[in-house]
């Protein structure tokens, strides 16, 4: 879970990193009440969960209260890819002699923590993996002790840093490996890392990104800092997504939701994990424009299945169906058949017509081809590789 | 109403009042509740029942049935348990 | 032969009375695998479809030596379940449980190589070893794995669960049959990768090819291209990459949680790309994989 700037580096100042004075704005009436407290030149920066701002034009520098303004009423207003943006932060610009780049994350090959840090940071550092190998200086983390103080020095003398600097930038070094494993971080990136005039090491942003899974062990981020839960996505979700996602959470008897919208005519309802791509990436070699993309696990109920089936014929232009499986062993055949005829039905459709393909061999398959072909379902067994099942659906569709 | 599946319960033959809540207490998507001292059915659940048969194998009287409709098929307690399931 | 697992391996259960548990046992015990003993803390003294409950995995070795362990505990307590296997000498872990806290995930792979364990998982559905053995619950009930999995010259390892199943009863459906099968687990961070395993099916004579179902996200298809190429393995490498359509999409998760790309990093097609360059057969649409592996059985 990707946390916004202003939460990261709210978190970050409590758990004692300096971080430049900034006031968080939600409407723009609100930003005279705190110009006062705020000296220029100071940022105006659109707080929304990517990365990029910079040359989304997402953050700018303003001399003055009323560029403050300006800035503040056009980003508020506005978008940034696909982003709604609900807050600014003001922040008083940090006087920088030097950026540096620092983050902790996983290596998933190695399966360790490491963390990386480099003397070069600024905006040309995007992400760890795209940083220049040659200057970065990488070690691991033992996540079940952190790092040594001692360790912390080597960090910043490899950077190439003496005397002061590199008490300072140790300091940091060190606190960002505690924040990373206390806070269950998958990436901590500090970029840039500004040193300032005076020779402190300052958090000019911060990028957080929380293990969904142990989000039940930081209940404070919740209860302390009023951090919502949020699903990672690489863009805001769409209507369409957003009603998927409430289906899904009827009950909570396996998965029927994690809808992507795309604008074919061809409905998939689709899984699992692996399978869903593997079909989905057969419909669209076959010609097929699908109307969206969806993951079915676990054993979801048949209400479930049934709702989303509705919500996907719902849409203008969708008149079929596909329904695509790996050979299954955990969701029952005749429970995902008996969902979808429900859907269709109860959207007014005849399931035969309908149901361009149904191939979910498995786990109850004599159960659910019974009640497929009493509804009149052309349906494949087995024998008939997702590709072959992707294939017929096109071409029905046609 | 449901498509697939209908559950009844004999009214005559359940005990619920008994009280029994056998059924109610075994089923593992929730079809049954108790009305009246007796146990009756939740339409709009019917079909999530997974033929497990545990409501047939449990009640002590054998007051279910359990109706396949795309099957025309019965299935009740009583041979529950002289099928191999 | 097969690797990790054959009909003589003992396996114990942790986690043993939970639903999806006592289910994996049952079937497992009707497949035929020798499920032991089970541990569940605070119900020793049960028994599961006959197989005796234990409060500790110590106690449960004492009585019923073993060589895995399958975990199937809520993720809360997974750490505490594979240190406590890793602890009594236990070779082969194998994680069910999904949603494992990276953090944990890590210390257990760290404490597994001090120990000179293998760990499988977390997120999978175990592995299977066709005719001799299953460990986990991967190809679900017995009648059902026997459908999808014959004995015969191919191991598969596949990120995804399901795809497991989907690609032995592929070959199957063409009469070729399954030597080992791992469900290698569909995080971001898992104990056994293709390259940690690759070894083992070079060493077992019966595996005549390998197959691997990769999906975009992560490294460890591209991790495997360089171990190709550096160390030129006997065995003819099959790889299905799912995901074409989500390089496309940057950033959006589809599939696994490690199925997220960000940046070029793990997109699909430069997996493909680097796998090829490997001399690693990569197959087109999924059903190619069938011509692939019976050209290289030849």
């Amino acid at each position: 879970m990707r946390l916004l700037e202003y939460e990261a580096k709210q978190i970050l100042r409590d758990r004692g990193f300096e971080i430049p004075r900034g006031i968080v704005v939600r409407r723009a009436g609100e930003l005279d009440q705190a110009l006062p407290s705020v000296s220029f030149p100071a940022m105006v920066k659109a707080q929304v969960p990517i990365g990029g701002r910079g040359k989304a034009g997402a953050v700018i520098r303003v001399e003055d209260a009323r560029a403050a303004r300006d800035a503040a009423e056009r980003l508020l207003c506005g978008h940034v890819r696909g982003y709604p943006v609900e807050a600014l932060l003001l922040e008083e610009a940090v006087s920088i002699r030097g950026e540096f780049f620092l983050a902790v994350t996983y290596d998933t090959v190695e399966k360790q923590a490491i963390l990386l840090a480099s003397g070069a940071g600024g905006v040309d550092v995007e992400s760890p993996g795209q940083a220049s190998p040659d200057r970065m200086v990488r070690r691991v983390l033992d996540v079940r002790r952190g790092l040594h103080e001692f360790e912390a020095r080597q960090v910043a003398a490899k950077v190439g840093l003496a005397g002061r600097d590199l008490l300072g930038f140790a300091g940091v070094v060190r606190q960002a490996a505690d924040a990373f494993l206390g806070l269950d971080c998958t990436l901590l990136e500090i970029n840039p890392l500004a040193r300032t005039d005076e020779g402190r090491f300052v958090v000019a942003d911060a990028h957080l990104e929380v293990d969904e899974d142990a989000l039940y062990r930081q209940p404070h981020l919740e209860t302390g800092y009023r951090i919502p839960r949020r699903e990672a996505s690489g863009r805001a979700p769409t209507e369409f997504e957003r009603r998927a996602a409430e289906v899904d959470a009827i009950d909570h008897r396996g998965v029927a939701g994690r809808v992507i919208e795309f604008d074919g005519n061809l409905g998939l309802l689709i899984g699992g994990g692996g399978a869903s791509l593997t079909a989905f990436d057969a419909i669209r070699r076959h010609g097929g424009r699908p109307a969206n993309y969806c993951e079915i696990g676990g054993n979801p109920s048949v209400r479930k299945v049934a709702e989303l089936t509705k919500l996907i014929l719902s849409r203008p232009g969708v008149e079929r169906i596909a329904v695509i499986m790996n050979v299954v062993s955990n969701t029952r055949v005749d429970l995902i058949a008996r969902g979808v005829i429900q859907g269709s039905l109860e959207a007014g459709r005849d399931p035969g017509r309908t149901i361009a393909a149904f191939r979910v061999p498995g786990s109850w398959e004599e159960e659910g081809f019974t009640l497929l072909r009493k509804y009149g379902v052309e349906f494949c067994d087995r024998g008939v590789s997702i590709d072959e099942a992707s294939r017929r659906a096109v071409a029905r569709q046609a | 109403m449901s498509l697939f599946i209908a559950v009844r319960v004999d009214p005559e033959r359940c005990r619920a009042g008994q009280p029994c809540t056998a059924c109610i207490g075994v089923c593992p998507v929730a079809i049954f509740e108790g009305r009246d001292g007796l146990a009756g059915v939740i339409g709009e659940n019917e079909d999530e029942c997974i033929l497990c048969d545990l409501c047939l194998a449990r009640c002590p009287t054998d007051a279910i049935a359990i109706h396949k409709l795309y099957a025309d098929e019965i299935r009740t307690g009583a041979c529950v348990q002289g099928s191999p399931r | 032969m097969a690797i990790l697992a054959d009909e003589k391996t003992r396996i114990i259960v942790q986690g043993i009375t939970g639903r999806e548990a006592a289910a994996a046992t049952r079937d497992s015990l009707e497949y035929g695998a020798k499920v032991v003993a089970g541990v569940t803390p605070g119900k020793g003294g049960g028994e599961v479809y006959g197989v005796p409950v234990y409060d500790t995995v110590q106690a449960a070795l004492e009585a019923h030596p073993a060589d895995a362990s399958v975990i199937s505990v809520p993720a809360a307590f997974a750490r505490d379940a594979a240190m406590e296997a890793l602890e009594t000498g236990i070779g082969l872990v194998v994680i069910l449980t999904e949603r494992i806290p990276r953090r944990d995930v890590v210390e257990v792979t760290t404490r597994a190589r001090e120990r000179e364990a293998r760990v499988v998982g977390p997120n999978s559905l175990g592995l299977i070893s066709p005719d001799r053995t299953r460990v986990g619950m991967v190809g679900g009930r017995a009648a059902d794995v026997r459908k999808a999995y014959t004995r015969g010259p191919v191991g598969i390892l596949s990120r995804s669960g399901g795809m497991t199943t989907e690609i032995a009863n592929l070959l199957t459906q063409h009469g070729i049959g399954q030597s080992t099968c791992v469900s290698i687990g569909g995080d971001p961070i898992v104990g056994s990768t293709y390259v940690d395993l690759m070894p083992l099916f070079e060493a077992d004579p019966e595996t005549r090819v390998l197959v691997i179902f990769g999906e975009r996200g992560g490294k460890s298809e591209e991790a495997l291209a360089e171990y190709v190429v550096a160390r030129r393995p006997r065995l003819p490498v099959v790889a299905f990459i799912a995901g074409r359509f989500a390089d496309e999409m940057p950033g959006v998760r589809f599939g696994h949680a490690a199925a997220i790309v960000e940046g070029e990093q793990g997109s699909t097609r430069g997996k493909i790309a680097r796998l090829r360059q490997a001399g690693v057969l990569v197959a087109e649409e999924f059903s190619e994989i069938v011509e692939l592996v019976r050209s290289n059985l030849r």
